[in-house]
């Protein structure tokens, strides 16, 4: 193989089957195996009267966050191959951010069932702490005051600050905007209307709204980790040597935690919620 | 507990929501102190106006069985239960009244009426 043939296959192979392969998975709803996974993650019992609701809610948000993801990985992958390609949209945190906004506008947008004839309601409150629990909430607080925290130490002990205080600074403002804009959803979210009114249905919407909740916190958690990363990792060279060790412990424990909030995300499993609706009946013929 | 209103009933939905939760709060389906939705949420679940549902929730405050607490939300009060037998009474001398006023503009005497009423209240009931 000589070296142009090798270089179109490196491009070929990484860079269009494999994207395509993956673009085209994407685009096939969950399977019977995948929406049992589903229930069992979520404690929502998988029946005949809500397998296709379920099966539909996550297929669309599948289908979303892939679509608009894909031509930004596919973009990190060209520049990879051709250097000179602008980098603004050729990063991976660009993709990670359109896979996001793609989840995100798949579960505030959708056609609103427009009931016909009598309709059905739970009279039970919803509220935003019923599908995210307090350490989640407690953790972002956390980190977001440890990122604060660190730039501020930073700008206090190293004398010359101008390095790459821009890009510290820009991560903590996107941060912040990532955390309003998440909150504002998850409100949204909890507020949608709510799908069938049989119990079956209403623990499937409790667990489809819990999980949607919990992407929407779950994008929070990885945007302050991100800055808590950057602010911390700035503001603890200017001490002294001893902290290297724990720095390096506690990069890699925020990495760890990053890898762990995409898994619950790209599985569409959620942190755990308060559930007021147990389907009594049993699954369900395959 | 599930609420059902059917915009094509006899009742006005927010009546039938009023109905449904005074019910609910007298066979202790919501127990004191339990919050309900807020409007907005109930409006878009039952794909009401949310002036309906806020009717809805004025009246049953009026009737002492519901209470808003600032932003907090609407809740089942305290001792709203002993509250929702006379407002039942209420609802139903109203209905009472209703039912004569018609009957009078048809221009029928008050024994025809009594006796109409007594016949309604023996009939078979057609549900």
């Amino acid at each position: 193989m000589d070296t142009d043939a090798a270089s179109l296959f490196w491009f070929v192979v990484p860079g269009v089957i494999i994207p395509g392969v993956l673009l085209v998975l994407s685009f096939w709803s969950p399977n019977r195996r995948q929406i049992e996974r589903w229930g069992v993650a979520c404690d929502v019992v998988i029946t005949v009267e809500n397998e296709a609701m379920v099966r539909s809610r996550l297929g669309r948000v599948r289908r979303f966050r892939s679509a608009a993801s894909f031509p930004f990985w596919w973009l990190a992958f060209v520049r990879t191959v051709d250097p000179g390609f602008p980098p603004v949209l050729a990063t991976p945190v660009i993709g990670l951010g359109a896979y996001l906004i793609g989840a995100l506008v798949a579960e505030l947008t959708g056609a609103r069932g427009v009931p016909e004839g009598v309709r059905r309601a739970s009279l039970a409150a919803r509220l935003v702490g019923d599908y995210r629990p307090r350490w989640v909430q407690r953790l972002i607080v956390g980190l977001g005051t440890i990122a604060a925290v660190a730039t501020a130490v930073r700008f206090r002990l190293v004398e010359d600050p101008s390095g790459s205080t821009r890009a510290l600074l820009t991560s903590i403002a996107l941060a912040g905007v990532v955390v309003v804009i998440s909150e504002v959803a998850a409100r949204r979210i909890v507020r949608r209307q709510q799908r069938g009114a049989d119990v079956d249905r209403l623990a499937a919407d409790e667990g489809l709204r819990a999980t949607a909740v919990s992407m929407t916190s779950g994008a929070s958690l990885l945007a302050t980790i991100g800055a808590a990363a950057a602010a911390t990792g700035s503001a603890v060279p200017a001490a002294t040597g001893a902290w290297a060790l724990p720095l390096v412990a506690w990069m890699v424990a925020l990495q760890g935690m990053a890898v762990g909030v995409l898994v619950l995300i790209v599985r569409q499993e959620t942190w755990g919620y308060r559930r007021r609706f147990r389907p009594v009946r049993e699954v369900v013929a395959a | 507990m599930i609420v059902t209103v059917d915009p094509g009933g006899p009742q006005p939905p927010y009546q039938q929501i009023r109905v449904q939760v005074l019910e609910a709060v007298s066979s202790g389906s919501l127990p004191a102190g339990v919050r309900l939705p807020t409007i907005r949420q109930l409006a878009v679940d039952l794909d009401l106006a949310a002036n309906t549902v806020a009717r809805a929730y004025r009246e049953l405050e009026a009737d002492g069985v519901i209470e808003t607490r600032g932003r907090r939300g609407s809740f089942v009060c305290e001792h709203s239960v002993a509250e929702v037998g006379s407002a039942t009474t209420r609802q139903l001398d109203a209905i009472a009244r209703a039912c004569i006023t018609e009957a009078r503009r048809l221009g029928a005497p008050t024994g025809d009426i009594a006796q109409a009423i007594a016949r309604a209240l023996t009939a078979p009931s057609s549900s």
